[in-house]
This record gives C-alpha cells, sequence and structure tokens, in this order.
C-alpha cells in the first residue's frame, strides 16, 4: 500500500516507491539519496511538525511539506 | 616542482575544516572568492624544501551548481585545475558522502580520498577494505581520525607529486563503466529532467556495487547519539532545554568568565592606563587639550568598548563550540514547526543564529534559502537577533542597574529579539510576502566533540572584527564625539554648551516619554547606527568626561555613577530594548543593499526597524510605570 511519508508512524522502515512534484525539490531529494527503492526509517516525527530519517547510513531532516511528496510502501 | 596546489573538498559536518587547520596551522588566511562573499580560506603546508598550497573549497554535497557554494567549487575545479583533490569522507556516512565523490571522478580530476571518523565508523559497525576501496574507486585511499591526528602524518606525506601520478594512473573497470553510461546518458537526446535522474540513480548503483565489496557493514551498539536526540528535539522538551542551554551561554559569559575577565580589564583601563597616560602627557608638558582628547576622548571612548572584549570573545567561544557539536541543526529541527508559521522553514533560523555573532554574515547566510521570497523576509528580521556589538550595552547597563541578575535580564533581551524577529515575519508573512514555506530537507549530523583548535580559530574570525572596529571606527568616533562636546561654533565650550548637546537637543524630545530623553541618550542612539559598540564608547566620553573634569580618577566607575543619575532600572531597561530593535549599523544596511539589491528595501529595513524600536520600548517604559517599576 502506498502512501506519502508524512502519514508513516515512527519506527516504520518503508521503501521509497516515487517522489512526486519536479525540479529543483526532486532532484534535491534524488542527489541526498532518496530514490525509488530505496529502504527508509522514520526516525522522528511529531504531528504537523518536521520528521528525521535514517536514510543511506545517515540522518536527514526533513518538513512535512517534503514529505508529502515523498510516496512510500511498507 | 616545488609546490603543488591541492584543493580540499567534501560534503558540510565531514572535518574538512579541522584537517584544513592541522595541515596549515597558522599559515592560512580568508579572503573571498571573486565576486562573492563567501570564505576562500587559503594556506600553505611547508614540508622539507617543497611547499604546498591548500585550498579549503566550501562543503558540498554535490557538484551541480545550484547553490552558490556547488557553483564555486565546480568553478574552482574546472578552471583553476588544482594538481590534487582531497576529497574528505565521513566514514561512517560514506554512502552519501561518496556522492561527491563520484562526481569528482566523473570529472577526471586527480582525486585522493581520505577517509575520515573512522573511529565513528568503527563503533558503527563498519569494517573497511580500504585496499578495496581504492581498487573499485580507481584511486588512492587512506584513512585518518582528524580530530585525533591518526593518519594525519600519512596525509601530509601523501601530498605530493607521486600521488598525483598514481591517482592519474590507477583507474577501475568499474568506474569507467559507469563514466561511459553516464556519457552515453547525457547523449541520448531524452529529456534532460529524465537524464538528470537517471544519471542520479546510476551514481548511487555504482557507490552500491563499491561498497558492497569494500565494506562489512555489522550490527553497531545502539549509540548515546539517538538517546540524547530523544530528548534534545523532543516536541514537549526541546524548547525549554534549548533556552536552558542559551540561559548556560550568558551565565557563562556573565557570570562565570567574560564578565570577571572584562571587569578586571576594565579597573585596569580606568584607573592604572588612565593615571599613566595622564602622568606621562604631562611629563612631556603636552597641551590640555591634548591630554583631553587623550583621557576624556580616546581612552573614556575606546577603553569603554574594549574592556568588553574578554564578554564578547567569551561568548563568541560558546557559541562557536555549540555549532561544532552538531547542537544548532537541532536548534533548525526544533524551531521548524514555529518558522513554518511565519512563512520559513527551519533551515532559515540558521543564519538567525548566526546574527548572535554579527548580523553580517546572518544577512549574507540567508542566500543559503531557496526563493526570493525567503530571502527577504530572512534578511528583514534578521536584524533583531542581537548581535555582538550590542552586548556591551546590555553588560553595561544590567550591570549598573540590575546586579546580580544580569543572564535574566540578558537573556530576556536576546528572547525579545527572537520573539520580535517572529513577530515581523508574521505580520510579512499575512502582508506582502504571500505564499508556502520552502521545503525544509537537510542533514542531521551525529553529535560530535569539536576540536579546540578549530573552535579557536573561529573565535578569532568572529571576534577580529570587533578588536578592529573598535581601533578604526570606534577610536574616530570617540574623538569625533569628544570634539563636538567640547566646542561649538564660538570655540571651547562646557558640554552642556556644546555643538553636541544641540545635535543630541533636537533628537532627545522623540524619547521624551520613554524615560531616557537626555541629550547624551539621543546622542548615543545617532552613533549606535554607525556601529552599536558606539552607543557604550559614546556614553563612556559623555558621561565620563563631566565627571572627570578635575582629575582623571577611575572614569569607568564615574561614568556608572553619572548614568545611575540619570537612568532609572526601567528607563535603562527600556533604551536596552530600543538598543536591542532599532536601526541595524552601517555595516548591516550596506550588506542588506548588497543582498536585496534595493534602495526601497534598505530604506525599509531601516525606518521599520526604527518606528518599531520607538514603540516596543514606550510600551515598555510607560507600561512598567503603570505597573509600579518607575523608582
Amino acid at each position: 500500500m502506498t502512501k506519502p511519508l508524512n502519514a508513516v508512524k515512527q519506527g516504520r522502515v518503508v521503501t521509497i516507491q516515487d517522489i512526486e512534484g519536479c525540479c529543483n525539490r526532486k532532484r534535491h531529494l534524488e542527489e541526498m539519496g532518496f530514490i525509488p527503492g530505496t529502504p527508509l526509517e522514520v526516525c522522528r516525527c511529531c504531528c504537523q511538525g518536521p520528521l528525521v530519517v535514517a536514510i543511506r547510513g545517515g540522518k536527514v531532516m526533513l518538513g512535512q511539506e517534503m514529505a508529502r511528496h515523498i510516496m512510500v510502501r511498507s | 616542482m616545488s609546490a603543488i596546489n591541492v584543493a580540499l573538498a567534501g560534503n558540510p559536518n565531514t572535518g574538512k575544516s579541522t584537517i584544513f587547520n592541522a595541515l596549515t596551522g597558522a599559515r592560512q588566511h580568508i579572503g573571498n572568492w571573486p565576486g562573492v562573499t563567501v570564505d576562500k580560506k587559503v594556506g600553505q603546508l611547508i614540508k622539507g624544501n617543497k611547499q604546498v598550497n591548500i585550498v579549503d573549497l566550501p562543503g558540498t554535497y554535490s557538484l551541480s551548481a545550484y547553490s552558490l557554494e556547488e557553483r564555486i567549487v565546480k568553478d574552482y575545479l574546472v578552471d583553476e585545475k588544482p594538481d590534487l583533490v582531497v576529497n574528505v569522507v565521513d566514514a561512517s556516512n560514506i554512502e552519501r558522502n561518496l556522492y561527491l565523490t563520484v562526481q569528482l571522478l566523473e570529472l577526471g580530476v586527480p582525486t585522493l580520498i581520505t577517509l575520515n571518523m573512522m573511529d565513528e565508523a568503527k563503533s558503527k559497525g563498519y569494517e573497511f577494505d580500504i585496499e578495496v576501496l581504492s581498487q573499485q574507486l580507481g584511486t588512492p585511499v587512506i584513512s585518518s581520525v582528524a580530530t585525533s591526528k591518526d593518519g594525519l602524518q600519512q596525509l601530509i606525506n601523501s601530498l605530493d607529486s607521486s600521488t598525483v601520478k598514481q591517482s592519474k594512473e590507477v583507474g577501475s573497470p568499474l568506474l569507467a563503466e559507469h563514466i561511459k553510461q553516464v556519457a552515453a546518458l547525457r547523449k541520448s537526446g531524452k529529456d534532460s529532467e529524465l537524464v538528470e535522474e537517471e544519471i542520479i540513480e546510476s551514481r548511487y548503483l555504482f557507490i552500491n556495487n563499491v561498497l558492497e565489496k569494500a565494506l562489512v557493514a555489522k550490527e553497531g551498539v545502539q549509540s548515546w547519539n539517538d538517546k540524547l536526540d530523544n530528548f534534545v528535539t523532543n516536541r514537549i522538551l526541546g524548547l525549554p532545554i534549548f533556552i536552558a542551554i542559551m540561559y548556560l551561554l550568558f551565565q557563562a559569559t556573565f557570570a562565570w568568565v567574560g564578565q570577571p575577565i572584562s571587569d578586571l580589564l576594565d579597573e585596569f583601563v580606568s584607573t592604572n592606563l588612565t593615571d599613566w597616560a595622564s602622568g606621562a602627557l604631562i611629563a612631556i608638558g603636552a597641551a590640555d587639550w591634548l591630554q583631553s582628547l587623550v583621557i576624556d576622548g580616546i581612552i573614556a571612548g575606546v577603553g569603554s568598548v574594549v574592556v568588553f572584549v574578554p564578554l564578547i570573545f567569551t561568548l563568541f567561544f560558546l557559541i562557536s563550540f555549540l555549532d561544532g557539536t552538531g547542537y544548532m541543526a537541532r536548534v533548525a529541527f526544533i524551531m521548524d514547526r514555529a518558522m513554518n508559521r511565519i512563512g520559513l522553514s527551519g533551515k532559515a533560523f540558521l543564519p538567525m543564529l548566526i546574527g548572535f555573532g554579527c548580523t553580517v554574515p546572518a544577512i549574507m547566510g540567508a542566500r543559503a534559502l531557496d526563493t526570493e521570497r525567503d530571502r527577504r523576509i530572512a534578511v528583514l528580521i534578521a536584524p533583531f537577533m542581537s548581535c555582538g556589538a550590542r552586548l556591551p550595552v546590555y553588560a553595561l547597563f544590567a550591570a549598573l542597574f540590575f546586579p546580580g541578575r544580569e543572564s535574566v535580564v540578558v537573556l530576556s533581551l536576546y528572547l525579545l529579539g527572537i520573539a520580535m524577529a517572529i513577530l515581523m515575519g508574521l505580520v510579512f508573512k499575512s502582508t506582502y510576502f504571500k505564499g508556502e514555506a520552502e521545503p525544509f530537507l537537510m542533514e542531521l549530523p551525529p553529535y560530535r566533540i569539536p576540536t579546540m583548535k578549530t573552535v579557536l580559530l573561529q573565535t578569532w574570525e568572529k571576534g577580529k572584527a570587533f578588536l578592529i572596529k573598535a581601533g578604526t571606527i570606534i577610536f574616530s568616533m570617540s574623538v569625533l564625539i569628544w570634539l563636538l562636546s567640547s566646542y561649538n561654533f564660538s570655540g571651547p565650550a562646557e558640554m552642556q554648551d556644546s555643538l553636541l548637546a544641540a545635535i543630541g537637543g533636537v533628537i532627545a524630545p522623540l524619547f521624551a516619554f520613554h524615560g531616557f530623553g537626555s541629550w547624551q541618550s539621543g546622542v548615543a542612539v545617532l552613533t549606535g547606527i554607525l556601529a552599536k559598540e558606539a552607543v557604550v564608547s559614546t556614553l563612556g566620553v559623555l558621561y565620563g568626561v563631566a565627571e572627570v573634569a578635575e582629575e582623571a580618577v577611575a572614569a569607568a566607575t564615574q561614568m556608572k555613577a553619572s548614568i545611575g543619575a540619570t537612568f532609572t532600572s526601567l528607563s535603562a531597561y527600556a533604551f536596552m530594548v530600543f538598543t536591542l530593535l532599532y536601526t541595524p549599523c552601517m555595516a548591516v544596511l550596506g550588506t542588506i543593499k548588497k543582498e536585496l539589491g534595493s534602495w526601497k528595501w534598505t530604506l525599509f529595513a531601516a525606518a521599520y526597524t526604527f518606528a518599531l524600536a520607538w514603540i516596543v520600548s514606550l510600551l515598555i517604559y510607560q507600561g512598567g510605570l503603570l505597573l509600579g517599576f518607575g523608582g
């Protein structure tokens, strides 16, 4: 089942399905390693606030807006 | 080849600066990249009879030329063609760090990879086969832990022509294959957006293939990092922890370290130095006006600022240390939601934190934000973050009117500054600058203990400007203030009949209802626009001269006594609030003009901050009177 990253609960490991949107935002995410097929873990999230995810052996913070555009499957 | 040119490249937070400092020591200087105000650090390493010139390139995650820093790095590599690029890689975050490495290898620049932070990687359960890594990447690799100098000697030994030669010759079939594929994609004639995407994917594929052979990742211990983050970025605890840390910062500055040293210096300047200078001037038979200029003008003015140097250096030292630990990134996380409300992302809070040091780099730092709208809002609200130059004003007034409670009073001013920044951001967002916040995306570096050398160098870089200003602007301002306060159009005059009193008298009525409507504070407000420290040096000259007329004794102590007669603790607080908020100094206005490229916005920034300061300090004074704090 696919859902946006901001709907994933803390502690879950999910796989990136697709990145919505385009241009700089998408490119920026991809360069940071957010590529379809990549697993990531949601380390911290709190209602409507930013998230911390563990991806490719490092940690990245991203805002709600960003997370909404990352479609993942569990 | 007697000298080789080496460039250091790497992601932010990889210990690149630590390596640069360790290699070059004191033989470095900081300039600007041509046409831009990004710092360019250049240094030398002398190895026997050979010289190695080292450039520290800005830390970047990629070479895609989206940001200014990325463009600088790419242009430098392509145009200047350094003999060797030392790519500093954080071994504990190798996968994403190698992204930049792959781009370097694609460019074909001779590269030496130094795997840094090996200790962290080990505790994470990473085991590298460095030989295999080197074979796969087709370029020499060495390992190091910059913070403990391990492998540093090996790095120094490697900075020679044989490494350059080696890096050109090694090559790897895997890399050759990757480069061929990238070239094919570029020529495929597909949509460029799509091509870029596929190239990024192919880079990560290449990295995965390399690491599959060169890295054994075992289960590491759950680090204290994660546990600490649970507290520090906690939804409820995060903000109180941030405020508590700020409080400790000020407590250390005002109560434990900075203030005591400043007091010693103050004692020295106001007694020993003044006595000595006055004795020396009398001994050489200097004219009365010259004695007055030196004692009442220069020593009272410059001295009143110089005594705050230990205070400012302590604060900068602590901020640099905090910056090095990685805590600032957590602050961006904590503040993201609040910043979203004013239409900015947590990332925009970082330049504002820099503003605690100096507003000029804070405004330059706003460049890192992605949209014009975000940059404008950040630039307009950054001056409310209280800079180091405003500190002497608080330090002087807090010590005088709030003895024993300095830290709380000063913290309240800093927090008021943040609150005003947020409030004005809110106003801008709902009026002129409507729209969505820039998306927030940032690496979260692990906590680290910064090396003393790096922290000290940063402290010096930040504090240096303050010393230079004391010697230039503050010096000439003090002379000018002395001159204007000792003369009028008909010759030497008593201070209350001087030109300066006339100028201050024009400004004073503006603050009639603020509790500081004297001509002296009027003048201080005026000179504060040239440089904020000048508020203190001006008061130093003005209140110093009046009391020291008969004999040069304890200028600063007397100055305190005479200021005490003019201000009450309430009006002193109102004056500090006004100093916090009003028109930024000339250097800042100049930077705003440069960054926003518009006189209209620059004048707006100068005017609206003045208006806001006027209103807020009026409210505080009148409100305080109503509540009975008038005493």
